[in-house]
C-alpha cells in the first residue's frame, strides 16, 4: 500500500519545520472553534532551517 | 507542535514575531500585545554525531514566569516523537492535563480486497502495518500497557480472537472456540480479556486468561450479549444487549451478576466506550436512519449527540480523557474522526488509499525518546 501524502489543510496551521509531517496514512483537517482557547506564540526555533523535518 | 496543540482545541496560535531562543528571556510585554498568553522559545542543532539537540523553553507571558525547559537528544527518525514530546509538555503545563500527542491510535484499512491493521501516532503520522490479511480485521483493542492488541481476524474464514505484541510482532490465538469468537476487551490489569463467545449457542460475554484457556461465563441470557469494555477501576463491565426487546448499554460487576440498564433515550444504543479517567461513556445511537455518536456525563446520566455525521462507529477515548476517536463516512468514504467531548473541535483523519475504520486509541506510552 503507498503511504499517501499527509498535510495539513487549514491556513493557520503555520508550524515550524520541526512539527511539519512528511509521509504518513492520514489526511488532518481541523474544524471548529473551542470556548476557551489559549493563545500561544511558536517562535522558529533557532537552527530549525538546517533540520530535515 | 503547532499542529499538535490547535488539534486539541484548546490552544490558538499567534503571531511570534522576531523572538530569541530558549536560552534568552524574550520581550513578553511584546508578546502580551500580540495578544498571545504562552510563548514557546528553543533550538535545534545538529550534533557531531549526527544527532540532533533539541531545547525548548515554554514562557507565561501573562505573569511574565519562565515555566520550565525540556530538551531531547535524537536521531532524525525520532524528531517528530521528540516534537510530539514537546507538545506534551507544553499541554500539561498550560492546562494541567496530560498530553496525547505522543500516543498511538490503531485502525484497519481496506483498499480493494486487502486489510490492514496500523497502528500510527495520534497524529496520524508514522503509520505501521501490522497485520495485512484477504480477510476483514475488525475490533482491535489496547492492552493497558500499550505493549500488545487484541483483535478480531477471519483469516481462517471464521472470527477468531488473537493477541498481537506490537513491537515484536509476534501473536498468539487467545480464543478459538466453536461458532464465532469476537468483541475483545482488556481487563484494567491486562491479565485477562472480555470476550464475545457462541459455543453455548447464542452470543454471550465471557472471561478469558489473555494467554487463553478455559473461558468463564459471565452472562446468561436469552438475547444476544456483546461488546463488553471494563470500568476503569475493574469493577464493571459495560455491554450491549437486546435482552429488553432492542440493543442498550447494560452494566453488571465485572464478575458477572444482575445488569442495569445504562441508556434509557433511543431505541438502538451500542458500542460503549468510557473515559479512562471514569467520569464519561460515549456510545453510537441510532436516531432515524443515522447513527449517531454520543457521550453521556455518566454522574448526572445526561447525553449530548456530539456529530453531524450519519454514520459514526466504534468510539474511543484518548487516554487523557479529552478527546474521542471514532469512525464515520464522509463524502462517501470511510474516515477517521477526532473531537473534543463538547463537540467543537474535530480533526479528520482521512486516508487516500482506502477506507479508515475501526479505530482503537491507545494508552499513554511510559518510553522516551
Amino acid at each position: 500500500m503507498t503511504r499517501p501524502f499527509f498535510r495539513f489543510t487549514l491556513g493557520l496551521l503555520t508550524a515550524g519545520l520541526l512539527a511539519l509531517p512528511t509521509w504518513a496514512q492520514f489526511r488532518v483537517e481541523v474544524s471548529g472553534v473551542g470556548l476557551t482557547q489559549v493563545p500561544i506564540a511558536f517562535a522558529p526555533l533557532r537552527g530549525e532551517e538546517a533540520s530535515p523535518q | 507542535m503547532q499542529a499538535d496543540l490547535e488539534r486539541s482545541g484548546q490552544f490558538r496560535g499567534v503571531s511570534a514575531g522576531v523572538v530569541t531562543d530558549e536560552t534568552q528571556r524574550p520581550d513578553l510585554s511584546a508578546m502580551r500585545q500580540n495578544g498571545a498568553d504562552a510563548l514557546l522559545t528553543g533550538s535545534i542543532s545538529r550534533m557531531g554525531d549526527g544527532r540532533y539537540d533539541v531545547r525548548v523553553r515554554l514562557w507565561d507571558v501573562v505573569r511574565g514566569q519562565d515555566l520550565g525547559a525540556m530538551s531531547y537528544t535524537v536521531v532524525t527518525g525520532d524528531l517528530r516523537l521528540a516534537s510530539h514530546r514537546i507538545s506534551d509538555f507544553v499541554y500539561e503545563k498550560l492546562t494541567g492535563d496530560k498530553g496525547v500527542f505522543s500516543t498511538r491510535i490503531a485502525y484497519v484499512t481496506k483498499a480493494g480486497t486487502r486489510f490492514n491493521l496500523w497502528v500510527a501516532d495520534s497524529d496520524g503520522d508514522n503509520a505501521q502495518s501490522a497485520l495485512a490479511s484477504p480477510e476483514p480485521i475488525i475490533s482491535p483493542s489496547w492492552s493497558p500497557s500499550g505493549t500488545q492488541l487484541a483483535y478480531v481476524s477471519f483469516e481462517s474464514r471464521k472470527p477468531v480472537v488473537y493477541v498481537h505484541d506490537v513491537s515484536t510482532g509476534k501473536r498468539r490465538v487467545v480464543a478459538n472456540f466453536r461458532g464465532s469468537n469476537s468483541a475483545p476487551s482488556w481487563s484494567p490489569d491486562g491479565r485477562s480479556l472480555a470476550v464475545t463467545l457462541s459455543r453455548d449457542g447464542g452470543s454471550q460475554l465471557f472471561v478469558i486468561d489473555a494467554n487463553g484457556g478455559e473461558p468463564r461465563r459471565l452472562t446468561q441470557s436469552a438475547g444476544i450479549d456483546t461488546e463488553p469494555v471494563f470500568s476503569p477501576d475493574g469493577t464493571a463491565i459495560y455491554f450491549v444487549s437486546d435482552r429488553g426487546g432492542a440493543p442498550q448499554i447494560y452494566r453488571m460487576p465485572a464478575m458477572g451478576g444482575p445488569a442495569n440498564r445504562v441508556t434509557f433515550s433511543g431505541t438502538y444504543n451500542i458500542s460503549p466506550a468510557l473515559s479512562p479517567d471514569g467520569r464519561w461513556l460515549t456510545y453510537i445511537s441510532r436516531i432515524g436512519g443515522a447513527f449517531k455518536l454520543h457521550v453521556m456525563d455518566i454522574a448526572s446520566g445526561n447525553v449530548a449527540a456530539i456529530t453531524d455525521t450519519q454514520r459514526d462507529e466504534r468510539p474511543s477515548f484518548a487516554p487523557n480523557s479529552r478527546l474521542i476517536v471514532y469512525a464515520t463516512q464522509q463524502d462517501g468514504r470511510e474516515a477517521l474522526m477526532t473531537t473534543t467531548l463538547d463537540g467543537r473541535i474535530k480533526a479528520r483523519l482521512s486516508g487516500q488509499s482506502g477506507d479508515l475504520r475501526e479505530p482503537n486509541w491507545g494508552p499513554f506510552n511510559k518510553a522516551q525518546p
